[in-house]
């Protein structure tokens, strides 16, 4: 009866303009919204300016071996590459020439921005500040969830570059005021040659460093890598060896170690979870032994992606049941978007005082 | 009398629709079957001429054996005939040539251009490409972006990035995005891959040359390229369109590749052809195995590095694998 009712309902000039300016608010709401939260670092325009980049960058890379036949072998991240000559490692960003491995990266930016810290997400560092956050082209492995696609999983010759040397963008961050340089957006353990210099570089000059990794990298270059950096944001991307195997085209044992080893070294680390709505995951279990209230956890929601379709934003029992299973832990968890509101209670916030102690 | 033209001519138009859909149809089926029907066939053409000098000293040569290769496998009365049987005029070709290591011979891709224009292909319908312009310029191609003559040109001549589809394209367990070549400029495609060892796939021929058609060949070597190479190769945009497969043997590498090592380059003197190119990958797998014993090597297999993807093929139907099903002919 009521569904008849509507039928026939007659709206008055008032109603119409009642709808008309609630309609108005609510899509102006949404664009809002929707504009920050689908905004991709790949779509910003770079801060810097530079020689654009005609082909790659080359330099000799660090952590590989000499093979016969003019093969080599990458030993940067678990994946060990063994590459022939000519060819490139799964990377596609470090190349075999001629029996010498080299990076085509090295200060290749392709993307470059100044972005408030808390969108690497880092909540607990430095909150408030922002971070100059770069990357360059590649990634070593290929999550079908990709946010950042566009240049993680390209060549380097198939972005737009621009050189950028480790004093000029020294030079770029002093002059934005920025306390932080941010290795991000792609996967900064794939450029760790420039990754490696700008951050011992940087800290001479009183500026930190942050690598937002997925944590994919051997014990040899990460405690090298962290004598410079001050801070490391790692994405967990899942809590089964299935999941990382079949979405991610990566394994979770070395990120877990690469999680015990940074906890070892003691520097300032958050987690990141990513909350993929779809499809249904085994109960989240934490590596046993996680139970450190100095390392602090956040959830991110995926937003657009590069292989999976029809993603809607998880806020539903799932989301709780992760953070409860995280909280069991005794382990800080942050669940929302800006520091403003957040709820958790850290031990201790990392402060530009306590970056140039660490 | 309106009623009686319009019956006729519906039933002339019926025939010639009928007509034209069967033509196609017997001219690819004698092309894949050959006179053994239940065969593909493979024709591999050598001269030892091609062992000496440069390939590009045997222009005509190369010209001759790759047209009595065609006749061979169209059993065709003439040249032009046989590369019509395979190409229609209308047809927009794209060569996919191999540059990276030991890279496609110039002279055999002009020999190729010859031949598509004896089936009445315009040359401003023939694009030869591969994956950049500085690679191509390296192999020693004349860059052409004109509209005059057949166009040599990389994926990205133009800009950064604009030479692939901005969409990824999935296919199996690949997620890529593909050449506007291949996907959006053609309409046939050739496969030029050089005869050559490959250090993770076995082999480096037809079929993973076409891994020079996605933007994100590094991300599937694993498993000796196995699925991946069938999965790229089974796209909408190659499989359809690939109507030949010409491996260029005038010089080749048995052992190292894909770089090229002159410790292990093989005068091989020939090219292998084949309109089943599962079957012409199969053979030319065989030859390098061959070649391999011969100077004392281990066989791919037992190097552990088999051509996985050539049987993933053969078992997904892209064509045959099994080289007792293959007509081998050597002319």
């Amino acid at each position: 009866m009521d569904d008849l009712s509507n039928m026939f309902f007659e709206p008055t000039r008032r109603d119409v303009l009642r709808w008309g300016v609630a309609c108005g608010a609510a899509g102006a709401l949404c664009h809002a919204t929707s504009a920050s939260t689908m905004a991709q670092d790949v779509a910003s325009g770079l801060e810097l300016t530079g020689p654009k980049l005609e082909g790659v960058a080359r330099n000799e890379a660090m952590f590989w071996e000499k093979l016969d036949e003019k093969k080599v072998k990458c030993v940067l991240c678990p994946r060990e590459c063994v590459v022939a000559d000519v060819e490139r490692g799964y990377c596609g960003v470090r190349e075999n020439q001629g029996g010498k491995y080299q990076t085509l990266v090295y200060g290749a930016l392709c993307s470059a921005n100044v972005d408030p810290i808390e969108k690497k997400p880092l909540f607990h560092y430095q909150p408030g500040t922002t971070a100059f956050s770069i990357a360059t082209a590649g990634c070593n492995i290929e999550c079908k969830f990709c946010q950042n696609w566009q240049i993680s999983q390209f060549r380097p010759e198939q972005v737009n570059s621009v050189l950028v040397t480790p004093d000029r963008l020294i030079s770029a961050c002093k002059a934005r005021r920025s306390p932080t340089i941010a290795y991000t957006y792609s996967e900064p353990v794939i450029f760790y040659e420039y990754m490696h210099d700008t951050a011992a570089l940087a800290r001479e000059h009183g500026i930190g460093s942050v690598m937002i990794s997925n944590g994919y990298i051997q014990e040899k270059p990460l405690r090298q890598l962290c004598k410079h950096v001050t801070g490391v944001k790692i994405d967990l991307k899942a809590f089964t060896e299935k999941f990382y195997v079949d979405s991610c085209a990566g394994e979770l044992q070395p990120v877990l170690k690469t999680l015990e080893i940074l906890r070892d070294i003691g520097i300032w680390l958050e987690l990141v979870v990513l909350i993929i709505p779809t499809p249904p995951r085994r109960r989240s279990r934490w590596p046993s032994g996680w139970s450190s209230t100095s390392v602090r956890t956040c959830r991110c929601t995926l937003r657009v992606s590069i292989r999976r379709t029809g993603s809607r934003t998880c806020r539903g029992r799932r989301y709780r049941r992760l953070s409860g299973a995280a909280g069991s832990r005794s382990m800080r968890v942050c669940t929302t978007s800006t520091p403003a509101t957040c709820r958790c209670t850290p031990a201790r916030t990392h402060t530009a005082t306590t970056a140039r102690k660490s | 009398m309106s009623t009686q033209s319009n019956r006729r001519r519906f039933l002339a138009q019926m025939g010639a629709a009928a007509a034209g859909m069967a033509l196609p149809t017997s001219r690819v089926l004698a092309v894949m079957a050959g006179p053994d029907k239940r065969k593909s066939r493979v024709v591999i053409t050598r001269d030892e001429a091609l062992t000496h000098g440069r390939p590009a000293e045997h222009r005509d040569l190369l010209r001759k054996l790759l047209d009595a290769a065609m006749q061979r496998l169209t059993d065709a009365p003439d040249a032009a005939s046989a590369w019509r049987q395979v190409f229609d005029h209308g047809d927009r070709v794209g060569i996919k040539v191999n540059t990276l290591g030991l890279s496609t011979q110039p002279a055999v891709v002009d020999a190729i251009v010859a031949g598509l224009r004896k089936a009445g292909v315009s040359a401003e319908k023939i694009i030869i490409w591969d994956r950049f312009d500085v690679e191509l310029d390296a192999a020693g191609f004349t860059l052409n972006k004109s509209v005059r003559g057949a166009q040599c040109r990389g994926t990205d001549a133009e800009r950064i990035g604009s030479g692939y589809q901005r969409q990824i394209e999935t296919s199996g367990r690949i997620g890529s995005s593909f050449s506007r070549i291949v996907a959006e400029e053609v309409d046939a495609l050739i496969s030029v891959p050089v005869l050559k060892d490959h250090n993770l796939a076995g082999v480096s021929l037809g079929m993973k040359n076409f891994y020079g058609a996605i933007h994100n060949p590094n991300k599937y070597h694993d498993h000796h390229c196995d699925p991946y190479v069938s999965d790229v190769v089974s796209h909408r945009y190659i499989r359809p369109k690939w109507k030949l497969s010409i491996c260029d043997g005038t010089r080749a590498q048995y052992n190292a590749g894909p770089g090229y090592h002159p410790g292990f380059a093989w005068p091989f003197g020939g090219l292998i052809v084949s309109t089943d190119f599962v079957a012409a990958d199969a053979v030319a797998a065989d030859l390098l195995d061959a070649q391999r014993k011969e100077k004392g090597l281990k066989t791919l297999a037992d190097d552990g590095r088999p051509a996985k993807h050539i049987a993933t093929a053969g078992t997904r139907g892209l064509g045959e694998a099994n080289l007792a099903r293959i007509d081998r002919i050597e002319v």
